[in-house]
């Protein structure tokens, strides 16, 4: 039996496993997280499982144990690697050897290098983090509470929109002139933000929070409530509210990489079979691997559907590795979604690469209602964002992908 | 083998049907088919075992992770 060491018990982690197995039948896995809980889904701590409080159970990622070859250890982080002699090392001090190690630790929120209180402060990446949340939405004087979210992406949007339906009152806090600016382009998001205003959302855009201290008896807004903070911005003008949720962006975990050689300068780099050498794999947000549908050139890409078809490839890619040869490349299509009150975007492609206003046009539908967005680059196209229309999706997708084949044969 | 589809879970991303368009639909309002057919959970009729590949990639895909096989 060959031996493959999976780090990261979450979304990627646990489709590379499920398929390692179907394609191996010599192969045990070891999977390793260090979260303490089941595999669960991160999606709806954003969004259906914050809005309802709903258990752990409820979010729990299917995992198969394929004749027993499975052996999941969860709650141990792995804190070294040694490529040369193919071994891992967990904090626990247990050294394990591989054949193949996959790297599937995903990413953690960023923090801002601001000054700050020690509390008050969330972010959102894990079910704990949500219990915490919730937890503080919970307590305190006021039933309705004061939020702000900082960043302006997906995740701070998807929070500010599952919040305010709750009945808080949420202020976005932003740099960018629009929301979800990259991916979407100033005019959707733009029309995201006034669909989110209509909702009760306010936007405090083109703007930096420059610290975060103790509500003061000097606060310029809103009434005093006991455990409050204050948001000073670059502006000048300042924010009190009860807590303040952090989603300004995210880095790769890739610590445990520092003593090999391999390039980890953001997520650990592969190529397009997702292998970076000697045995190591990498899948999920935290890989990043040329895409040769649209350019091969290495990106990292932090959606839900690319760890779970990273994850389902990879094990067809150490199959060809251990019978000394190399697998057909990985050249899935790209796509998100996101749900926003009763807004629904999905893309396909990579509408992030576009960033010229005049490369981005509506193709179809009302700006105001449901529409899609298309991105080009040199006059091809290379993504869609879809508000709504989920029965058009298909053919959107069929479109895209046509596009970038296209694309390639002519440059 | 039985597909099981959690209808409180699903909300119809339609995602099961790029995997397996044999066994899921979107109808013109785009929600999934079986909403007519029932309310909380809607179970198939016994599945060919050529549809196994597409009915799991269909399971995996799901983005609320409402599909389950049944064997
Ligand atoms: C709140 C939220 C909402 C989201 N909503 C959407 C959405 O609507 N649409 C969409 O497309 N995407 C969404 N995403 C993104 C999606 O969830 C991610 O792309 C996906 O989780 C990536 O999976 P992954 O397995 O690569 O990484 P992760 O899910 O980050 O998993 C990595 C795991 O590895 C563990 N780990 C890290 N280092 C080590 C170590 N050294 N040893 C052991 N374990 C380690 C981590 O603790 C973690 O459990 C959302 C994400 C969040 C947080
Ligand atoms: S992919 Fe899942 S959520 Fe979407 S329609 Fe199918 S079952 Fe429902």
């Amino acid at each position: 039996m060959k031996s493959v060491v999976v780090v990261g018990a979450s979304l990627s982690g646990v489709r590379a496993s499920d398929s390692i197995l179907k394609h191996n039948s010599d192969v045990e896995v070891t999977l390793i997280g260090d979260e303490v809980h089941h595999p669960y889904n991160r999606p709806p701590l954003s969004k259906e499982a914050l809005a309802s409080g709903s258990d752990l159970d409820s979010i729990k990622l299917r995992l198969a144990n394929k004749d027993g070859r499975l052996k999941l250890i969860l709650g141990r982080s792995v804190v070294s690697h040694d490529g040369e002699s193919h071994k891992i090392t967990t904090d626990d001090g247990i050294a394990l050897s591989y054949d193949a190690l996959v790297v599937a630790s995903g990413i953690s929120p960023r923090r801002l290098n601001i000054p700050r209180v020690d509390r008050g402060i969330f972010q959102l990446r894990t079910y704990d983090d949500m219990v915490a949340l919730i937890e503080r939405i919970k307590v305190g004087e006021a039933s309705t509470k004061r939020v702000v979210v900082l960043g302006a992406g997906f995740i701070g949007c998807e929070i500010a929109a599952t919040l305010t339906t709750l009945g808080h009152q949420v202020t976005v806090v932003a740099p960018e002139d629009a929301p979800m600016q990259r991916p979407l382009g100033v005019v959707l998001g733009g029309e995201i933000r006034r669909r989110h205003e209509a909702n009760g959302v306010t936007f405090l855009m083109g703007q930096l929070p420059i610290s975060i201290e103790e509500a003061g008896s000097d606060s310029h807004f809103g009434e005093r409530r006991l455990g409050g903070v204050t948001v000073n911005l670059s502006s000048g003008s300042a924010i009190e509210c009860d807590l303040v949720i952090e989603a300004v962006g995210s880095s790769p975990n890739t610590s445990f990489l520092d003593s090999s050689n391999f390039d980890t300068n953001d997520g650990l780099l592969v190529d397009e079979t997702l292998h970076a050498g000697l045995g190591v794999f990498a899948v999920g947000d935290v890989a990043r691997y040329p895409n040769l549908l649209i350019d091969g050139v290495p990106r990292r890409i932090e959606h839900w559907g690319l760890a779970v078809d990273s994850g389902r490839y990879v094990g067809r890619s150490i199959k060809a590795f251990f019978d000394g040869g190399k697998a057909e490349p990985f050249t899935t299509l790209p796509a998100f979604w996101s749900d926003q009150f009763d807004i629904r975007l999905q893309s396909f492609g990579l509408p992030g690469l576009v960033v010229e206003p005049e490369a981005i046009s509506l193709l179809e539908g009302e700006l105001s209602g449901d529409c899609v967005f298309g991105y080009h680059r040199d006059n091809d196209l290379v993504g869609v964002v879809i508000v709504g229309m989920a029965s058009e999706h298909r053919r959107l997708k069929d479109l895209v992908e046509e596009a970038l084949s296209k694309g390639r044969t002519t440059s | 083998m039985k597909v099981v589809v959690d209808l409180k879970k699903c909300s119809d991303h339609g995602q099961c049907v790029f995997a397996a368009p044999e066994v899921f639909e979107l109808d013109d309002r785009g929600e999934l088919t079986f909403r007519k057919l029932a309310k909380d959970v809607y179970v198939t009729g016994e599945l060919d075992e050529s549809l196994r590949d597409s009915v799991e990639e269909a399971a995996d895909i799901c983005p609320m992770q409402a599909i389950e096989i049944e064997d």
